[in-house]
């Protein structure tokens, strides 16, 4: 079997996790289940921009429904089980709705985006704004941890982080059995060309409206993940700051390779969280640089190292093998 | 009829910051998050000029200049790579250029606001109302630029080349248009007036290294509403992000104002998605 | 050209540069990663650990670095002075970025890793509010730093006080109580009151227009407006329609810096009296002080309180930091220079580092600080202090009046739920 950077990584990544979960104290634990936690959130921008080729613009609204979704239920002892799953479903009809207004006009699909956008700073205003129901700008803080049906209690850290990793992987390696099936092949499809989509018989609105739904679902989870890890929901998450490091992830991790945008965003969030605050005011100057740094220089993004490494090795190799085999000289130029 | 006048300069700010973002974007797609920090870079010079005693209208030419030459070395050194990259990786890249300048200012100056005296503190009776003298200068500075910018655009071979462009940048080329210098012309032009009107609104306004952010979110909105098929377009779109915002805070208060006006960016991106100005959907 | 996909990577520029993307972002991670939890030694016996909590970047940087430098300059004259009966103060100063969950993160961190004594700082209400459960729950005092809706009730009842909460800066009825109606007998009657749009401002307001409107004043408005906003022009003309005696002023960082710039351009301040709260901060000096000459502000602390403990202490701070120009403040002073103190105090008379000893000492307490006399209401968990009614000139806020010794009622206004 051929190696696979993609297998190798999730492997390493997946062992780290685990000794982690055995090692590591309770604060180790928090910041470690908030990154993987914004890791599926990029993996879930990297499905809708990297396959579908819709670009979310305004995705912390999804991630802002599921947040303040959680924060009512554990604030108000209302079932997560229950309510958890609703503020998916309302995300994901909300981005229907976006979509089936933005892309049925067909005009660019960046419409669609700037739609998104737009709301998610107008449920940034409203959360500030409506304070005695989000609780204004300090929003819904001190939130206890989620008990689930009245039985299993999350409150334990090394309880939460083992059923936020599960829940993480879980969603993880469904999209990516999702990107690899048939239904993958028609998101592809249309992101390549729609026309020639449609004539092939797939009906292109759908299938994006399928993508923007389910998009939206996993970030408004992820969004609940993280309220219920962290004890807030503020509007801060529905803000430019959260839709911007979306995207940022996804095009430093490489744009449809599903696991480059998840360790970009898992690395980079448990890198501010260990850093010294000192080093850290250079971090940000180091980090906006880099940013520019990587896409002049790998415009695929780190995800797409591997496949540079791959294509240095086989020119490697060949070279070697041109060198031992004087007869093959002169036969691949 | 102050109020028309509050709108006025709303607008006419909104759309000078707006228009560098607009040539940018129109020409090669390229939305320029950067662009905020340019009017940071141009509020901060003249703060320092004038603190070191330069008079304030000498400030504002030398904020536009050092703009400008920042806008140079932001063309060389990172747009003229980002040309027919697809959208995300331009976003990736002008992002991180307006963080680390917005931090690099934060380590310089220090994250508080900064002090400029305006140059002038009068006000005048207009419409039986006092307004104040510099709102007017700002205005007719405003006017008087964004006049030169559509007139450029609309009357010289310069302008004419430009538009091409931003049609078909392909086409241009055939036709021997340089459009490598004329790029870089644009976004060096684009960002000295986004360095000037970060001059002139430093009097009326927080110079920190994060004022940027509020204005270039606003360009953003200002763009989209307005397509980029007119050269009216921007104007068109500050009227509606800017002036028509200022209105609406007086009627149903500021929160609220904003709060339509984003469902309005919204409406009108629905229905008019080539711009406010553009050709109607199809 | 915003929808088409990335390619294949094509182009062969930049080697070199790739190599060192790629191998240095991903070690910086996974250094980070590797050396959490592991350095958790706990608080050696010899030393009175505090964890700082200073918000030096984002909307709250300028009062956090106040926090910052004042608790520095008290750990180190208490060093050099021998510690406390034998004992080290050492800081464990983090950036809370004036942000509610990295708050609570760094709150953890403190707690979890680096197992301080007591915490102390934050900004914002709502960054305040976002550590009070940690500190709760692991048992560790928290002194907040800045002024604010009192937070020091305990979680799930308004009306018994958290052992483990205080506040060391006035509440709104400290500092109005006696302020308010002073300015309406001076100046008159008619109140118009401007404020951000977020929880701050419009409880602080809440309180101000019931002390107005007990003392006989008039509301002619009372508007708040979103942070980010760019032009008050709107607003100013609404206020200068209105004619009021006072205004009042509620807008916090830089969306205040704004409006005064675009309010005197208008010669609002030739026409009525202004005055506010978290407007005309030291925070704010540097980019409007020069332009507030006139302003009447009411606060807990200034430079030129004279006394001799604040003179000792001013002249350290600016021994101590000498490239700061302006005018030293509450939130570095009374903020955490005087908490640290106040610390001291406590574990000298507790004898013992332990958060249970630090806290029950702390309540009751009483000591000079650079402010003036402080007791720590052991009700309430408020400092009792002293507010001063000044006047921004000179270069300064000059005192114009000693507001007397206030007290906080009960928990009246208290946020935590």
């Amino acid at each position: 079997m051929r190696f696979s950077w993609r297998l190798a990584l999730a492997g390493l990544g997946l062992a780290y996790l685990v000794w982690r979960g055995l090692t590591a104290d309770l604060y180790g634990l928090d910041i470690l289940m908030v990154a993987v936690v914004f890791g599926m959130y990029a993996s879930a921008v990297d499905l809708a921009w990297g396959y579908a080729g819709i670009l979310l613009l305004g995705s912390a609204l999804f991630f802002g429904i599921g947040a303040y979704g959680a924060g009512f239920a554990l604030d108000r002892g209302w079932e997560p089980l229950l309510v958890y799953p609703l503020a998916m479903a309302c995300a994901s009809l909300l981005a229907v709705v976006i979509g089936f207004v933005g892309f049925r006009r067909g005009a660019s699909q960046v419409h669609f985006g700037l739609i998104g956008l737009a709301l998610s700073l107008v449920f940034e205003r409203i959360a500030v704004s409506e304070a005695d129901i989000t609780g204004g700008s300090n929003g819904l803080i001190g939130l206890p941890r989620p008990v689930l049906a009245g039985v299993v209690d999350l409150s334990n850290s090394v309880d939460l982080y083992t059923a936020v990793v599960v829940v993480v992987v879980v969603v993880v390696v469904a999209l990516y059995l999702l990107q690899a099936s048939a239904w993958g092949d028609a998101v592809r499809a249309v992101r390549m060309d729609e026309r020639k989509a449609a004539s092939l018989g797939y009906d292109v609105l759908a299938i994006k409206l399928q993508v923007i739904g389910l998009v939206a679902a996993v970030i408004a989870l992820a969004g609940a993940l993280f309220t219920s890890v962290n004890g807030t929901a503020y509007p801060a998450l529905f803000g430019i700051v959260v839709n911007m490091q979306a995207l940022v992830w996804v095009a430093l991790g490489g744009a449809g390779t599903l696991l480059g945008p998840l360790l970009v965003a898992t690395a980079l969030k448990l890198t501010e969280s260990y850093l010294s605050d000192a080093a850290l005011d250079y971090y940000q100057l180091l980090l906006g640089l880099a940013f520019v740094v990587v896409v002049v220089a790998l415009p695929a993004g780190l995800g797409g190292v591997p496949r540079i490494a791959r294509k240095h090795a086989a020119l490697l190799l060949d070279r070697r093998a041109r060198k031992a085999d004087p007869a093959r000289l002169g036969g691949r130029r | 009829m102050q109020l028309a006048l509050n709108a006025l300069t709303a607008t006419s700010v909104l759309a000078l910051v707006a228009v560098g973002l607009y040539i940018v974007y129109g020409l090669v797609g390229v939305i320029n998050m950067a662009h905020g920090e340019m009017l940071t870079i141009g509020a901060y010079t003249a703060v320092v000029l004038v603190g070191a005693n330069v008079p304030f209208w000498l400030a504002i030419v030398a904020a536009t200049a050092v703009s400008a030459l920042v806008g140079l070395a932001l063309e060389a050194g990172v747009l003229r790579y980002l040309y027919g990259i697809p959208g995300l990786a331009t976003l990736l890249a002008t992002w991180g250029v307006s963080i680390a300048l917005q931090q690099a200012l934060r380590l310089h100056f220090g994250p508080s606001g900064q002090y400029i005296d305006a140059p002038l503190n009068s006000t005048v009776q207009l419409f039986g109302e006092a307004y104040p003298a510099y709102r007017l200068v700002l205005l007719g500075i405003a006017v008087c630029v964004l006049g030169g910018v559509v007139y450029t655009l609309t009357r010289t071979t310069v302008g004419i080349e430009i538009r091409a462009t931003m049609d078909d940048r392909q086409k241009a080329e055939l036709m021997g248009i340089d459009t490598r210098r004329l790029l870089r012309g644009a976004v060096v032009a684009g960002t000295a007036i986004a360095g000037l009107a970060g001059a002139l609104i430093a009097p009326i306004t927080a110079v920190t290294p994060l004022m940027g952010l509020d204005y270039v979110v606003q360009s953003f909105l200002v763009v989209m509403v307005g397509g980029v098929e007119t050269v009216l377009a921007p104007i068109a779109g500050a009227t509606l992000v800017g002036g028509i915002g200022s209105i609406a805070t007086n009627a149903v208060g500021a929160t609220w104002a904003q709060i339509m006006i984003l469902l309005l960016v919204a409406l009108s991106v629905y229905f008019r998605p080539n711009g406010l100005v553009g050709r109607p959907a199809q | 050209m915003w929808q088409a996909a990335f390619e294949e990577e094509e182009s062969m520029r930049g080697h070199a540069a790739r190599a060192l993307v790629g191998l240095g972002i991903l070690p910086a991670a996974m250094f980070g990663a590797g050396c959490g939890g592991e350095r958790g030694s706990s608080g050696e016996q010899g030393t009175l650990k505090i964890g700082v909590l200073a918000p030096v970047t984002g909307f709250m940087a300028g009062h956090g670095q106040g926090i910052r430098d004042g608790a520095r300059l008290a750990a180190d004259e208490i060093n050099r002075q021998g510690g406390i009966d034998g004992r080290k103060v050492e800081l464990v100063v983090v950036d809370g970025k004036s942000d509610p969950a990295t708050n609570t993160e760094k709150a953890k961190e403190l707690v979890g890793r680096d197992h301080v004594n007591v915490l102390i700082g934050t900004g914002s209400s709502a960054e305040t509010l976002a550590v009070v459960p940690i500190a709760t729950q692991n048992k560790i005092p928290f002194v907040y730093a800045l002024d604010g809706e009192v937070k020091t009730c305990a979680p799930g009842r308004g009306d018994a006080v958290n052992p483990y909460v205080f506040a060391s800066g006035p509440t709104p009825e400290m500092l109005l109580g006696s302020f308010l109606p002073d300015m309406l007998t001076r100046f008159g009657k008619r109140v118009y009151f401007v404020g951000s749009d977020y929880v701050f401002p419009r409880s602080l307001n809440a309180v101000a227009t019931a002390v107005v409107r007990k003392n006989g004043g008039q509301v002619l408005g009372d508007n708040y407006l979103p942070t980010e906003t760019t032009d008050y022009a709107p607003e100013i003309r609404k206020v200068l329609a209105a004619k009021p005696d006072v205004l009042f002023l509620t807008l916090p960082g830089s969306a205040g810096i704004t409006f005064v710039k675009q309010a005197r351009q208008f010669g609002v301040f030739s026409k009525m009296t202004v005055t506010g709260s978290a407007t005309f901060d030291t925070e704010a000096y540097s980019a409007i002080g020069k332009l507030s000459t006139g302003v009447y502000v009411v606060n807990r602390y200034s430079e030129e309180l004279g006394g001799d403990r604040n003179e000792r202490f001013v002249e350290a701070y600016r021994k101590a930091y000498p490239s700061f120009q302006y005018p030293v403040g509450p939130t570095a002073a009374a903020g955490s220079y005087g908490v640290v103190y106040a610390l001291k105090a406590a574990v000298e008379k507790a004898k013992s580092v332990d958060g249970d000893a630090v806290a029950k000492a702390l309540s009751g307490l009483s000591l000079d600080l650079p402010q003036g006399r402080v007791t720590i209401n052991p009700k309430n968990h408020v400092f009792d202090q002293t507010v001063y009614e000044m006047r921004i000139g000179g270069g300064n806020y000059q005192v114009v009046k000693d507001l007397g010794m206030q007290e906080h009622p009960g928990f009246e206004g208290c946020s935590v739920k």
